[in-house]
């Protein structure tokens, strides 16, 4: 049983691809991502949305044990024709929700000094947004923004830190919720207010 | 220097419909249609498969009619169409040793087992032209023989491979490179050089591969196979992780036998050169097949003293897309680089007439 | 599949006509995109990417569950579609059947021939040597 993914390759994937790049270009503003397509549970369609733009044949894709399902992995191969791969270190895209422990992202791929670009993108498949947590700055943002993420705790902020601190390697991390979509890639300045 | 241009707008407009009334022609003359060019100019259609680097014979004609006739500009067309379709992945290594063999060749042996199979040749014509063609005379139909050809023709080169007189194929490294998806490195391997081989301008090979016949980088060389026919591909999807059969595709294969001395380690042994290209292309692949070996010169510790064993050189001016855009940019506006160099020259004259009036003033 | 995919649109079209389609949902509709050919140096040493080629694929899948794909190279969309309903119906006890008689064996036959006829062209430029003797030994 394979589930249906976008009804019309180009211009969906064009769409959800605009709206992935707007949020990249605006790190922590949340950008409605409005998709029509079955996604086998617990995959939101936005986070299938993410992968079926972005994911192709050349792009190794790890799944954590909660989405790591026959149904999920047989969807990704199927539609993006992606493949998922055992291990953490090989792959391009790295997906997970939030209810879970949250691979180290010092164990995904940092590209090089010399090609940055060859790095992992995390997709971090969460429940909502919220206008307070942590403060970001940086290249997209006018001064600073409130960015809050739903079920993600101090522990991950300051990992996230610790990426940004890398700069240019490292990782960037695209959150999906039902229907809406946010980034926060490696460039962006994160700090966090002590009570969070 | 580049500087944006405006204006010319309503020029360009108008350029491209006259343009598209020349492509026409006379309107009274029927239009040509992409099944007559796929079936009657098979192998200008080839040529753009090869160096459009896209097996596909009906977008080939299109873009042949669409160039009137111009190959280069329907490889360039052919180049573009490519980068709007999505890749699904990489087929399975062709078996060119199971091809339906049309045509098969050799010229190193008279009695190779299976037999010299001539197909559709234009040796031994005697290049007059044929007026009958100029009216719409229909040939005869071909001859058939009683039965089929063998299925399993042997490889003249895996025969004297047997005896140690010829070299091995260099066995499966992986992954090999594609100059589709990173840029060329140099060295390149013989992966890459094959690749940027296959999709190379026919004329810049095969002036490459005669240069080494006429003494630059000598090779020594037999066509010990010549092959054309058509090969299955076949193709692992992801989703369902085993290969399947998703068509068949003409090729053409040249695999060239050439003389090598032997080394301090290595006895005298044949090495090889090895051609493949889409559709009936012989000329292609068999200057293919000289310039591969020729680019081994490093490898085989021979002295690289002509143009045809340097592969920064051979890789880097063999695409006409790229030889073309360059070549042909000059033709764009260049006002402001040719102003500099205006007012450059004025002055170094007006120096030069100014040292000798002081000169003069001073005698 | 094989069959499905090697055979002229023209022959499958007329072969399938005669089979009763089933009702089916589009898993994929018709996509062309591109596989990258490979050869391998000397015909059988290392592998080394040729140039790529068109091709279409298609999934559908039947109402009982069944699903069918299809990868054709070229751009035809309706080629890749029928192919990938009788790669469904193909796994059909009883469409699976009727599907082999009616499509798969009529298209293998038809393959076979022009296989054949190509070969016995090919066949007809094949040399026969025959040495010619020059001048008398006594």
């Amino acid at each position: 049983m394979t589930e249906h993914g976008f009804s019309d390759v180009a211009v969906d994937s064009a769409h959800a691809f605009r709206a992935i790049m707007q949020a990249m270009a605006r790190p922590g503003r949340v950008t409605d991502l409005a998709v029509r397509l079955d996604a086998p549970a617990p995959l939101l369609a936005s986070t299938a949305a993410v992968a079926l733009t972005l994911c192709d044949f050349q792009t190794p894709v790890w799944l954590t044990p909660a989405l790591r399902s026959d149904r999920v992995m047989h969807y990704l191969r199927f539609h993006a024709g992606a493949p998922v791969t055992p291990e953490i270190e090989s792959a391009q895209f790295v997906f997970a929700t939030a209810e879970e422990v949250l691979p180290a992202p010092e164990l995904l791929l940092q590209g090089t000094h010399e090609y940055p670009d060859r790095s992992a993108t995390l997709i971090l498949q969460v429940t909502g947004f919220a206008a307070d947590g942590v403060r970001l700055s940086g290249p997209g943002i006018r001064g600073s923004e409130g960015f809050g993420v739903a079920g993600l705790d101090a522990r991950f902020w300051t990992a996230m830190a610790a990426n940004h601190a890398c700069f240019p390697v490292g990782i960037d991390v695209i959150f999906t919720a039902p229907g809406q979509v946010a980034a926060l890639p490696r460039s962006t300045e994160i700090r966090i207010p002590e009570a969070v | 220097m580049y500087v944006a241009v405006k204006g010319g707008e309503q020029a360009i407009d108008a350029a491209h419909r006259l343009l598209e009334e020349e492509r026409r022609g006379d309107r009274s003359v029927p239009s040509v249609t992409l099944e007559q060019i796929a079936e009657q100019l098979t192998l200008a259609v080839d040529r753009v498969m090869n160096e459009g680097s896209l097996y596909d014979r009906e977008l080939a004609s299109l873009a042949i009619k669409q160039a009137r006739g111009d190959l280069i500009e329907a490889i360039f067309l052919i180049r573009a169409t490519r980068t709007t379709l999505a890749r699904f992945g990489y087929a399975e290594p062709l078996d060119t040793q199971s091809m339906r063999v049309k045509r098969r060749v050799s010229a190193a042996f008279k009695d190779v087992p299976g037999g010299q199979i001539l197909g559709p040749t234009f040796d031994y014509t005697h290049r007059l032209l044929d007026f009958a063609l100029a009216g719409d005379a229909e040939p005869a139909a071909a001859a058939r023989a009683p039965s089929a050809l063998r299925s399993d023709m042997p490889r003249v080169l895996g025969m004297l491979g047997s005896e140690g007189l010829m070299e091995q194929p260099p066995a499966d490294a992986g992954e090999p490179g594609d100059l589709t998806q990173d840029p060329l490195n140099f060295p390149a391997g013989r992966d890459l050089r094959l690749q940027n081989l296959a999709r190379s301008d026919e004329g810049f090979l095969l002036a490459l591969a005669y240069s080494t016949q006429r003494g630059y980088g000598r090779t020594h060389p037999f066509a010990g196979e010549i092959r054309l026919g058509s090969v299955e591909v076949s193709f692992t999807p992801e989703e369902l992780g085993f290969a399947v059969v998703i068509g068949e595709i003409a090729v053409t294969e040249c695999e060239m036998i050439n003389q090598f001395t032997g080394s301090a380690t290595v006895k005298p042994q044949f090495t090889r050169g090895y051609g493949l290209g889409f559709g009936q292309c012989e000329r292609k692949v068999m200057s293919m097949a000289l310039v591969d070996r020729s680019l081994r010169a490093g490898e085989l510790g021979e002295e690289r003293v002509a143009p045809a064993q340097h592969e920064e050189f051979v890789l880097s001016h063999s695409d006409n897309v790229q030889a073309t855009g360059f070549v042909e940019h000059l033709k764009l506006p260049h006002y402001v680089d040719f102003q500099a160099e205006l007012v450059l020259l004025r002055r170094l004259r007006a120096e030069v007439d100014a040292a000798k009036d002081r000169l003069e003033a001073a005698e | 599949m094989r069959v499905l995919a090697l055979s002229a649109w023209k022959d499958l079209e007329s072969c399938a006509s005669a089979i009763a389609i089933a009702p089916y949902d589009l898993l994929r509709a018709p996509e062309t995109g591109l596989v990258m050919l490979r050869g391998r140096m000397g015909a059988t040493g290392a592998a080394f990417n040729l140039g790529e080629a068109t091709v279409t694929r298609c999934a559908v899948r039947l109402r009982d569950g069944t699903e069918g794909h299809a990868y054709v190279l070229g751009r035809n969309a309706a080629h890749a579609r029928l192919a990938a309903l009788c790669d469904a119906l193909l796994q059909g006890p009883d469409t699976g059947a009727a599907v082999t008689a009616t499509v798969i064996a009529p298209l293998e036959a038809k393959l076979h021939a022009t296989h054949l006829a190509a070969s016995t062209k090919a066949a007809a430029t094949k040399v026969d040597f025959f040495t010619m003797v020059r001048g008398e030994d006594d």
